[in-house]
Formats: C-alpha cells, sequence, structure tokens
C-alpha cells in the first residue's frame, strides 16, 4: 500500500494526471479497505468515517466522474497530501506490528505532520469539490428527475453543496480530535 | 437527619448540607436542594454512592421514598451523588411541539403554491390520492397529540431540553421531505386497487395502535408515578411492543398507498429507532419479571415484529 502510494507521488512528477489517478484510485480503494479493517478496530467511527467518506468521495465521486476536475493544481495538492499522511500512518502500524513499538520520530511525524497536511488536504478536497461544482450542474450526471414511479428525486448539484456545508463543522472536529491525539500520544513515556 | 451532596467528583454541592426531619422524603429533600442551589427537581438526579471500581450502576432515589429507606442502620446522616440533568421539558411540552411540525407543514406543501419557488410554474392538478394522503397523515398526527395529552402515562415526567431540538428536527425534516414528494405536481399515483389497500391497512392499524395505547395506560396509575407491569390482551399477548408494531405497519400502509421512496426512507429509521427502543423494553421487562420472590414470569413473546424479532 505504502509502495503504491509512492510511485503514485513518482508518477505525479512523470507521466501525468491519468496514470497518476488511475494508481491513485487503486491506492485509495486498498487504502479504504485498509481503513476499515484496521482504522476503525482502532479509532472512533466518527473520526474514520468521514475520512474514509471524504476520499471515497473525492476520487470518485468529483475526480474520477469529472475528468476536467483532473489537471487542476489542487489535484497534485491533494495527492501529495493523502499519500504522506497514509505513508507514515502505514509505515507506523507496520512497525507496531513487526516489531512491537515504532521508533519516537515516525510517532511524532505521526502525530505532527497533521498539523500541516490537514489543512492543505482539506482545503484541497474543499476547493477540488468547489470547481467540479459548474461541471456537476451542467453534466446533469447522477440525477434523478421528477416524474417516476418511485416519486423520489436526487440533485448531485445541491448534494455536493450539501457535502461542502458538513466540512464547516466536519473539520474542526477532526482538527481537534487529532490535537488531542497527539497530546496523549506524545505526552507517554516512551515505553509506548 | 443530615444529609451530605456531593458531585460525582467528590465536591460538595451544598456547603455545609442539608438539615431534615427523620420521616422526609426524597421529594422533601429535592425541594430543599432546590432553595439552595437554584436546580429544579426534575434536572436532580441523586444516587448512593457506589464503591469505586464497583460495577454496578448506582441506586437512583424514588422521588416517592422516605429517605430512611436509603439509610443503613445509621439514620443520623447520608452521602448522596448529585448529577445535574441539565434543563428539562415535560414530556408532554417535547411530544407536542414534535407532532405540530408534520401537522402543520405537510398542509403548506398540498394548499400553499410553493413549488413554484422549485422551479415548476404552472397549473397544479391535485389527485385524489393526494388529498387521501393529507386526511391520513393529518389525522395521524392530530391522534398522536391528542394521546399525548388524553392518553399516554409517562415513566419519566421530564426529558432534557436538547431533546426538543433533536427530535423536532427529525419530524419537521423528515415531514416536509415526505409532503414535498406527495404532493409534488409531477406526482405518478400507483394503481386504484393498491391505494385501497395501503390506506384501507393503514387505518386498521392506526385503530389498533390507538387500542394499544389505552391497554398500556391502564397498566399505570393516574398519579404518574410511571412503573412497569406485564401488558396483557389484544396484540400484547404475542409481542412486547405491540403499539410499535401496529406504528409500522400503519406507516407501511401510508407507503404503500402513497410510494414515494422518502415515506419508505422514512419507515426504515422509524422502524431501526423503535426496535431499538423494542429490545430495551422487552429486556427491561424480562429482567423485572424473573419470577422470583413472587413476582410472575415474563411470557415469552415477540420483541417487535414477528416473524423476525
Amino acid at each position: 500500500m505504502a509502495t503504491s502510494s509512492v510511485s503514485c507521488f513518482e508518477d505525479i512528477e512523470g507521466i501525468g494526471s491519468r496514470a497518476c489517478l488511475h494508481c491513485s484510485r487503486k491506492a485509495f480503494a486498498l487504502c479504504s479497505n485498509c481503513c476499515c479493517i484496521r482504522g476503525l478496530v482502532r479509532s472512533p467511527i466518527t473520526a474514520t468515517l468521514p475520512q474514509i467518506g471524504s476520499r471515497l468521495f473525492l476520487v470518485w465521486g468529483i475526480l474520477w466522474s469529472f475528468p476536467e476536475t483532473r489537471t487542476h493544481l489542487l489535484v497534485s495538492s491533494l495527492l501529495i497530501s493523502w499519500s504522506i499522511t497514509e505513508i507514515i500512518r502505514y509505515s507506523f502500524f507496520g512497525f507496531k506490528e513487526a516489531f512491537g513499538s515504532a521508533p519516537s520520530w515516525l510517532l511524532w511525524l505521526r502525530y505532527s505532520t497533521f498539523l500541516i497536511l490537514y489543512p492543505t488536504g482539506i482545503s484541497s478536497e474543499v476547493g477540488l469539490i468547489y470547481i467540479a461544482l459548474p461541471f456537476i450542474k451542467a453534466s446533469e450526471k447522477y440525477c434523478i428527475r421528477m416524474p417516476n414511479t418511485w416519486n423520489s428525486s436526487f440533485d448531485y448539484f445541491y448534494a455536493a453543496i450539501l457535502v461542502l456545508g458538513i466540512y464547516v463543522p466536519g473539520s474542526p472536529h477532526m482538527y481537534k480530535y487529532m490535537l488531542v491525539q497527539r497530546k496523549k500520544a506524545l505526552s507517554k513515556p516512551k515505553s509506548e | 437527619m443530615k444529609l451530605t451532596l456531593v458531585s460525582r467528583s467528590g465536591r460538595e454541592i451544598v456547603k455545609g448540607g442539608i438539615q431534615l426531619s427523620d420521616s422526609a422524603t426524597v421529594a422533601d429533600l429535592q425541594e430543599a436542594i432546590y432553595k439552595r442551589i437554584k436546580k429544579h427537581p426534575s434536572r436532580q438526579r441523586l444516587t448512593l454512592p457506589v464503591q469505586p471500581g464497583s460495577k454496578e450502576r448506582p441506586v437512583v432515589l424514588n422521588y416517592k421514598k422516605s429517605l430512611n429507606d436509603y439509610t443503613s442502620g445509621n439514620s443520623e446522616t447520608l452521602t448522596l451523588v448529585f448529577k445535574d440533568l441539565g434543563p428539562q421539558v415535560s414530556y408532554r411540552t417535547l411530544f407536542f411541539f414534535e407532532y405540530l411540525g408534520p401537522l402543520l407543514l405537510y398542509p403548506v406543501f398540498y394548499y400553499l403554491p410553493v413549488y413554484q419557488y422549485f422551479g415548476y410554474k404552472g397549473e397544479r392538478v391535485i389527485q385524489p390520492v393526494q388529498t387521501y394522503a393529507l386526511y391520513y397523515w393529518c389525522f395521524h398526527y392530530a391522534k398522536r397529540i391528542l394521546e399525548t395529552f388524553f392518553v399516554h402515562r409517562f415513566s419519566h415526567a421530564t426529558s432534557p431540553l436538547s431533546n426538543v431540538f433533536r427530535n423536532c428536527a427529525y419530524y419537521w425534516c423528515f415531514g416536509s421531505y415526505i409532503a414535498y414528494y406527495v404532493n409534488h405536481p409531477l406526482y405518478t399515483p400507483v394503481s386504484d386497487l393498491q391505494m385501497k389497500i395501503g390506506f384501507g391497512f393503514g387505518i386498521l392499524c392506526q385503530v389498533s395502535n390507538f387500542y394499544c395505547h389505552i391497554i398500556l395506560r391502564n397498566l399505570r396509575g393516574p398519579a404518574g408515578e410511571g412503573g412497569y407491569q406485564i401488558p396483557r390482551g389484544f396484540l400484547f399477548n404475542i409481542v412486547t411492543c405491540a403499539n410499535y408494531t401496529t406504528e409500522i405497519y400503519q406507516w407501511l400502509g401510508f407507503n404503500i398507498a402513497t410510494q414515494t421512496i422518502a415515506g419508505y426512507l422514512f419507515l426504515a429509521v422509524a422502524t431501526f429507532i423503535m426496535t431499538n427502543w423494542a429490545l430495551a423494553k422487552h429486556r427491561r421487562l424480562k429482567k423485572l419479571f424473573d419470577g422470583k420472590e413472587g413476582r410472575p414470569r415474563y411470557p415469552r413473546r415477540w420483541v417487535i415484529l414477528p416473524p423476525f424479532l
């Protein structure tokens, strides 16, 4: 998983956005599965579910569905933020599984890089959803209109705006959670 | 008797404690506390202290009992743990506002020209099923409000104030969501037969639901003391929470007749919520009526939705 993130990272500079997107989709599908098995076991669902949800929404709901967004600068900042976070996180878990504990510099990285990467990652996510909005509205993709036998409708444009709204209370919640985790993790004696 | 009141962290709530006569009740104590710290009795939770590390749930003091019932031997002093439950509203108030929303908001979508603001200009033709749905819906929530004031006897007098916002959001949002689709200018009705079956079944379940509420009411005395009895008669002989069962089937009837995703989604969420309540109630009744010490044993019954649960 970490290697596919790394190769993805190199691809951004190398081949271009198309290959990058392809391998990042694979990386994040795996990542999501790993998150589900490992993350949910250790962390509360209010912290892991938003993260998995936003990842899946961005990769499939925005980037894969609307190719016009893929060339934007924010895609790079998004993938760099996610990749660095995941490489550190899974190295940390890997060390713990293999050797019983992780080196203190890795622990420090895990609980400090988010201070920068959460704002950059979240801003990239929000920015990409925002720039995708005109494409969402024009294409009418995933929209269900009345009339139909089940008397129901779905407007992807307004759903995307609702998602943007969730970021308003959601981002401080996630950041605060990590700050609390940082305090707990970095103040413990070296035995952990 | 001298009563010492501490918070769960050990801090003394009332400096110097409270002095009461030996025959005082818990209610008298709550009044005295109210005079000292200005927190209404309905938000006071008094429990006996538990041993540190003990896994047992603390004993909550009953407001009708005498304080002597809670002292063991030494009746000169008693230490109690106090918790402030926060601002409370009566259950009647809570239910009234929850149900008022759907009762008033649904007709807005039926009678008022709201759809033009959603981009649907032009004449709107109202179909018979939409009119029947309006009557059915409003009858349901009017029934609920009347039951709240004249039928139900609650186990607790009050509920936290925050529940008002949470519950009203649930009912009002879902009510508007369903009303939007059923009264839509582009609404597609189901066959006449399906509509009749849906509403007919629904009305039958609503009447059954009302009868279930009457049976539950008669299990409790009028003084508001709450308490739990084994329900008997009608559907209660087969299922513990027959009132929830009939409520769920009643919504199913509405949805068969009106057929909207919004309505079925509401049914699914309501079923989930009521199933959790039913499991808790079933467990509580089984625990209370364990067949020991002369108490009857709770009979084998479905919890809420035979043959599934």
